[in-house]
């Protein structure tokens, strides 16, 4: 039985969960609701991180056990709150632009976020599997947002059916656990002797990592990755790949270290690497921008299972200082695009996306094109910035624990990825625009380029200054 | 050998799901394969009662086929897919393909369970019998289980409020 | 007395029927109905379970799943009739501005 007083048991969850749903009451009461719910939002989603830190070292159990609070938790969830108050700062101005500023865009985007604090913290896997769904019906509306255009109806329909085929699986998994062990919780279930023995229980957990390896999108899971990308709002696409990917990794992240599964090691192993190539290589042909940052965004998840491969305790740094580096980075890209997006003229299509409009961007629009080179520098792993600073993390890890030949194969393979964010620089610098009638469509308004300078911010002193980082989450191991 | 009414009633039940849902995915037409959907359900619901989970047997029977299957039915008759050019599919090699995967998937799956399950339990427990009734249930649904059913209820918010976005909103 | 074996095997032909349903069909609704019977077919692995353990989880988690499942319809019957307004087709070989 829960009590009133545990509700305060998670301040930060209670936060998020309230305001989700007073949105959806103040745009029934409030007259021009959509100002009052963007602050409103903007506001529970700063406290929830403030919030967040109060729960640094307790080691919790709460709710009836089904939700456990742990150091790396809370590392996670205050690193996904801090990408989706820079997707809400952004969002205004690409909601207005394309006529799709309802309040209900934030509730789902608050709701989705809901799913993901649940997931990380969750002891049991009943409360896994709400929370993964939470997280994911809400991608799929928020994906099929614009729902003139065909485009993004596309990439939903599509999200939709391979995202629940999945869920199959990953449900298929979770009842093998249940009826191998008896129990739905993870405490229990882990006190269980000699699990790997047990060629049931082998199954069950690989069909459950299938589907999350999905969510991720590791190699052969990633085929969805640049249509839905393509697809969705693009500032939809830039939360899709920072805190829906950051949520499944810090899920599944706890249970790889607990379960201890050394004997996986090459198949992490040989995953990160698939997916490494294929992200960077596919990246090189592509003429959308969104689509090549979603390509970025597969070879990231390679990057980051190179850690996960590694499987020791810098590894859990390394990923951590990795994904709050990416965060910033890819989201900036993300949020630059959907600011130089043509706005709706009644078209089905976005306009603007092609590589082609990059070209001469430096001498058109200096800000944005400064912006945007910086966060692809990082990217490429150009040493001042934060992204060098996450690879090379990662890649010590690999060496740490004997796996030098992945992190060669890894540092080759992120070489040729050098390419494709180079070619976009120079498209941006050093040529002319084929096109002179191209305009840019941009009314840079306070909250896009607030947000935009805060990537920005997080980008260079991480990047100057990792061991701040460091200082800042000591806490997670 | 002894006849035993229980034996007869799961291998007919078990039978006639599988047969419906094989034709649930080889009819052409949406409408039809919805139907044997809702057969399949039904059968499967008759499993649950051999299984002494008589509450789920009736949920089945409400929320599965009463809600969903009859919001699946009024989404086809909505869309009018008439038009039979509209659902022509074609044959090809990656249907083989896709086939004899999931022919693969079986075999690992039954192989799996088979070598792992056999032995394992002796009979149904004793407790199954008051497992399924309503009152267990709802008892602990309410009680050690209020954290997970608050949760479902709220994606079930969530999942109201991204369908009347979808499908409702007046778009300008 | 049936062994457990039969009802898992009975629920592993289910799904793997609803899996090649999915890869084989092409319509977007019978390919949500098949992963509705996938879904199904886990709801009976589940029951059985709880019936042979004795332990109530597996018939909460059925409950949990079929919410799921009524959820992920209506969102998804939503999308579908979003696809349909702008492409008069719920054929998925003719979704092809994105590439399948």
């Amino acid at each position: 039985m829960i009590q009133l007083k545990e509700l305060f048991d998670l301040i930060p969850l209670l936060i998020i969960t309230f305001s989700a749903t007073f949105i959806l009451l103040i745009e029934v009461f409030v007259k021009k609701s959509e100002t009052v719910i963007f602050g409103f939002t903007l506001i529970s989603v700063i406290s929830a991180i403030g919030t967040s830190f109060l729960y640094i070292n307790k080691q919790l159990l709460i709710f009836n056990q089904y939700l456990k609070i742990t150091n790396p938790a809370i590392a996670f969830i205050v690193i996904i709150l801090t990408g989706i108050l820079i997707t809400v700062a952004a969002s205004k101005q690409y909601l207005e632009k394309e006529n799709i500023n309802f309040g209900e865009y934030y509730s789902l985007l608050l709701f989705a976020v809901m799913g993901m604090m649940i997931m990380i913290l969750a002891n049991d896997i009943i409360i896994i599997f709400i929370g993964l769904e939470l997280m994911s019906i809400c991608f799929y509306v928020l994906v099929g947002f614009l729902r003139m255009r065909k485009k993004s109806n596309e990439g939903a329909l599509k999200y939709l059916l391979l995202g629940m085929f999945m869920t199959g699986f990953i449900l298929y998994g979770m009842a093998l656990i249940y009826g191998i062990t008896g129990s739905t919780n993870l405490t229990v279930i882990y006190s269980n002797p000699k699990l790997f023995t047990n060629f049931i229980f082998i199954t069950g957990v690989a069909l459950f990592f299938i589907g999350f390896l999905f969510k991720i999108g590791v190699f052969p899971f990633q085929m969805w990755i640049p249509d839905v990308y393509d697809g969705a709002p693009t500032i939809v696409s830039g939360m899709l790949s920072t805190a829906g990917k950051i949520a499944a990794i810090g899920t599944i992240l706890p249970i790889i270290l607990t379960l201890n599964m050394l004997n996986f090691r090459m198949v992490f192993s040989i995953a990160a690497i698939a997916t490494m190539l294929y992200g960077n290589v596919i990246a090189i042909a592509q003429t959308n921008i969104k689509r090549l940052l979603a390509y970025s965004s597969i070879a990231s998840a390679g990057y980051i299972f190179v850690g996960v491969a590694a499987m020791n305790e810098f590894a859990m740094k390394g990923i951590a200082y990795y994904l709050a580096a990416y965060t910033f980075m890819q989201l900036g890209a993300f949020i630059i695009v959907s600011i130089l997006e043509k706005k709706d003229d009644g078209s089905r299509d976005y306009k603007n996306i092609d590589l082609s409009f990059y070209k001469g961007l430096g001498k058109r629009n200096p800000v944005m094109a400064i912006y945007m080179t910086l966060f692809l520098f990082s990217l490429a792993g150009i040493p001042p910035f934060a992204g060098f600073w996450g690879k090379y993390y990662l890649f010590y890890a690999a060496i740490q624990s004997n796996l030098i030949w992945l992190s060669v194969v890894g540092i080759i393979l992120s070489l040729i990825g050098v390419y494709y964010y180079l070619k976009v620089t120079v498209y941006m610098w050093f040529t002319e625009s084929e096109d002179i009638a191209i305009e840019d469509a941009v009314s840079v308004s306070g909250f896009g380029i607030t947000a935009t300078s805060l990537a920005v911010i997080g980008t260079i002193v991480f990047g100057i200054s990792p061991n701040l980082f460091f200082k800042m989450f000591n806490f997670i191991i | 050998m002894e006849f035993k009414l229980e034996t007869f009633l799961f291998f007919f039940l078990a039978v006639s799901s599988i047969i419906s849902a094989i034709m649930m995915i080889t009819r052409k037409s949406p409408i039809s394969s919805a139907l044997f959907l809702i057969l399949n359900f039904f059968t499967v619901s008759g499993l649950y009662l051999l299984l002494k989970a008589q509450f789920i047997a009736v949920i089945q029977v409400l929320v599965y086929m009463g809600a969903i299957m009859v919001l699946f039915l009024f989404v086809i008759m909505l869309l009018n897919l008439q038009d039979k050019s509209k659902f022509k599919e074609k044959y090809s090699y990656k249907k083989i393909t896709s086939l004899l995967l999931s022919i693969l998937l079986f075999c690992i799956l039954s192989f799996t369970l088979y070598f792992g399950f056999t032995g394992k339990f002796k009979a149904m427990s004793d407790a199954a019998g008051d497992l399924g009734k309503a009152e267990t249930l709802g008892a602990e649904l309410f009680t050690a289980f209020s954290f997970p059913f608050e949760l479902a209820s709220f994606l079930l918010l969530a999942a109201i409020v991204g369908a009347v976005v979808l499908a409702k909103k007046k778009f300008n | 007395m049936i062994d457990i074996n039969y009802y898992l095997l009975t629920s592993a032909v289910l799904f793997s029927i609803g899996v090649a349903g999915v890869l084989i069909r092409r319509n977007a609704i019978v390919i949500f109905m098949c992963i509705e019977l996938m879904l199904n077919s886990i709801n009976l692995t589940l029951v059985a379970f709880s019936a042979f353990l004795g332990s109530i989880s597996g018939q909460i988690f059925v409950f949990i799943v079929m919410t799921v499942a009524a959820a992920e319809a209506a969102v998804g019957l939503a999308i579908v009739i979003a696809l349909f307004r702008n492409k008069e087709s719920v054929n998925i070989d003719e979704i092809n501005i994105l590439k399948w």
